[in-house]
């Protein structure tokens, strides 16, 4: 036992918003909902608000100068959280406009304490408080210095065991000087940030007594729902703030196929389960096909899968052939899901949030990002600056959770260099499939390697292969030739031309080739 | 102002100025009915939508009805001018009970359709009838036997 006070954390009906705030609100708080017109501000107070609210915690919502009350509850009523049954029941709306402009601080203060003491609210929002301080600023007789009034406020709601919030216009050049920021216990900042014609809503928890909010700034979006918070993940901090998979725990050391035998072979005998594979290759070259291999494969053996798809149409992944269709049942039987994600406005904490709910859902043990190159496209450009480092937050968070995944990244084949990603983030995986193209008799071929796979042995070989209808079917190895990866190899000398024709079979040597 | 029929509201707002007419029938009996029915309204709707909304809703309100009731154009005398609502009262007085009658249900009417067109008709029928609660049985018969 501890002779502490405990502090009750309330949940606020923003997903994302508690655990950003350290794991709830702290009841009795007073607390700054900061920004700029159009910041989401009033929408996140209100939400907060009819989450709280109930027959036995009333809220009260003094709306004062600012967004008329008519024009807040017609815009207010478009959210699905805006319950009309509540209104005037639990939740009470009272217009202080006339107040504020009429009157003095003491008024004021004297009216919000009627109204208090009328309905015992636990729950209080004062919206706009901006326009409180601004009246105050240019009455005559000012009465209460602003200073005072907040201090007074914030006591006596406590008093009341009232959860506040005041809802404010503020630059954040403000927050140094302002009375109510030093009084507040909770400072709630949202922000728009405008790149390159993208505008992304970003909230940061400045401060919150009693609790360690997670610091930095968290993306947000307001839909028909309400506010969501991504909140921002730290790595390290991923066990306990993103559950592992059910029953994701394997036997230590397993290995999982890719769905290609002879590529399972190459790789050591699979892909050792958690592990992120990162497959680059030239387009055409067959990526998506050997992803959606991978995710069937899992599939089939009882280990659901997701693809989160950047580039193609969902429905590209299902057609044609036997393996397409076969795809295609798996994802009617929801073993296999696909994420289409909304494009150019995504930030990681976003993208990661939507890929661990479908995780959840599907049980999913497996997933494949096609590709990053699309991935990258598809966040604002404010997160594509540091993508890397996003990047590899996201990997090191999946894999923690005991996710195997696929990456695909689409490199222009360079016959003078190796290149695995656009971004340098090969670095991050722990295998790295290649794929390329190379002329060979004549004609390209598609060639393969295992070029890493983190603490294992694996195949240096480069094996020819081709895409059918069944999926990737694994040629033989190209040992007879040099300088396969210039993409216009040469039979090597010491070896009869018979040994050549071996390699790959079904294929006719070119002319070059026999010099 | 076919856009603003909510025949529901209209039957509220109609059943509210029926209970608050009483048994007096002289000139000013719609007036007073109007006038109570309009405070009960103002007083859960204006910490609302605020008394300045109330107050633009209102003055809306006796434009369009001028349409309709030319008589409501009239004004008191200069000095006198209070609001929009103060002039309709003003006016009601003028008429028969009958005409005042109908006149202060059309305004109510107006005015619930006016407000239920921003912030819809569930919330519009929440607001009357906490202003305008539904008469007990026992005043229904209470006032049936009267």
């Amino acid at each position: 036992m501890t002779d502490r006070v405990t502090i009750r954390r309330l949940a606020t009906g923003v997903p994302g918003l508690d655990q950003i705030l350290g794991g709830g609100l702290p009841e009795y708080s007073f607390n700054l909902i900061a920004g700029a017109p159009g910041a989401g501000k009033t929408t996140l107070a209100q939400q907060i608000m009819f989450a709280l609210a109930g027959p036995d915690s009333p809220a009260l919502y003094f709306t004062v100068v600012g967004e008329p009350p008519l024009k807040m509850l017609r815009y207010q009523q478009q959210f699905a959280f805006f319950d009309i049954a509540r209104v005037n029941q639990s939740i009470r709306y009272v217009n202080l406009s006339q107040d504020v402009v009429n009157g003095t601080l003491d008024k004021l203060l004297a009216r919000i304490v009627r109204e208090v003491e009328a309905t015992n609210p636990r729950v209080v929002i004062v919206d706009s408080f901006r326009t409180v301080a601004r009246a105050a600023e240019h009455a005559s007789d000012r009465g209460l210095e602003l200073q005072d009034f907040v201090q007074q406020l914030a006591v006596w709601l406590t008093g009341w065991h009232a959860t506040t919030f005041l809802v404010g216009e503020y630059q954040t050049a403000e927050a140094d000087q302002n009375p109510v920021f030093t009084v507040a216990d909770g400072l709630l900042w949202l922000m728009q940030s405008l790149d390159r014609n993208s505008m992304v809503r970003k909230i940061q928890i400045m401060k919150m007594r009693g609790q360690a909010p997670i610091p930095g700034l968290h993306t947000f979006r307001i839909t028909d729902e309400g506010v969501q918070v991504f909140p921002r993940v730290i790595v390290g901090a991923e066990q306990t703030a993103l559950p592992a998979v059910a029953g994701s725990k394997r036997a230590a050391g397993a290995r999982l196929s890719l769905g290609v035998k002879e590529l399972d072979d190459m790789c050591g005998g699979g892909i050792p389960a958690g592990h992120s594979v990162l497959v680059a290759g030239p387009s055409g070259s067959g990526k998506s096909v050997l992803s959606s291999g991978f995710i069937s494969e899992g599939a089939r053996h009882d280990e659901p899968g997701i693809i989160a798809v950047f580039e193609k149409r969902p429905n590209e992944y299902s057609q044609g052939g036997s393996s397409g269709q076969r795809f295609d049942r798996l994802i009617r039987e929801g073993k296999v899901g696909i994420l289409q994600t909304r494009p150019l406005d995504l930030s990681i904490d976003e993208m990661l949030n939507e890929v661990v709910n479908a995780i959840h859902r599907l049980k999913a043990r497996r997933l494949v990002i096609d590709s990053l190159s699309g991935f990258e496209l598809a966040l604002a450009p404010t997160f594509r600056e540091d993508f890397r480092e996003s990047l590899y937050r996201m990997v090191s968070v999946l894999t923690g959770m005991g996710i195997t995944m696929m990456m695909t990244a689409e490199v222009e084949d360079s016959y003078t260099h190796l290149r695995f990603s656009q971004h340098g983030t090969a670095f991050l995986t722990d295998a790295i499939i290649m794929q390329r193209y190379m002329v060979l008799k004549g004609r390209l071929q598609r060639i393969m390697a295992v070029v890493k796979v983190r603490g294992s042995a694996h195949s240096k070989d480069l094996r020819a292969y081709e895409i059918t209808d069944d999926g990737i079917v694994m040629g033989d190895t190209l040992g007879s030739y040099e300088g396969l990866l210039t993409g216009d190899p040469e039979l090597m000398p010491s070896l009869p031309l018979e040994a050549a024709d071996k390699h790959p079979p079904r294929r006719p040597v070119s002319p070059r080739a026999r010099r | 102002m076919t856009d603003l029929e909510y025949p529901a509201l209209r039957q509220i707002a109609l059943q509210a100025l029926a209970q608050r007419a009483g048994p007096a029938d002289g000139a000013d009996a719609s007036a007073i009915a109007a006038q109570r029915a309009y405070d009960d309204l103002a007083r859960v709707s204006a910490p609302l939508i605020g008394q300045v909304g109330l107050d633009a809703l209102t003055g809306r309100t006796l434009y369009l009805l001028q349409r309709k009731y030319h008589w409501l154009a009239l004004t008191p005398e200069p000095g006198h001018w209070t609001g929009p609502f103060a002039q309709i009262i003003f006016c009601v007085k003028q008429q028969t009970p009958a005409v005042g009658m109908e006149a202060a249900g059309a305004m109510f009417a107006t005015l619930a359709g006016l407000i239920a067109t921003l912030i819809g008709e569930p919330l519009t029928t929440r607001l009357l009838r906490e202003a305008w609660p539904d008469p007990s049985p026992t005043q229904v018969s209470r006032r049936s036997k009267a």
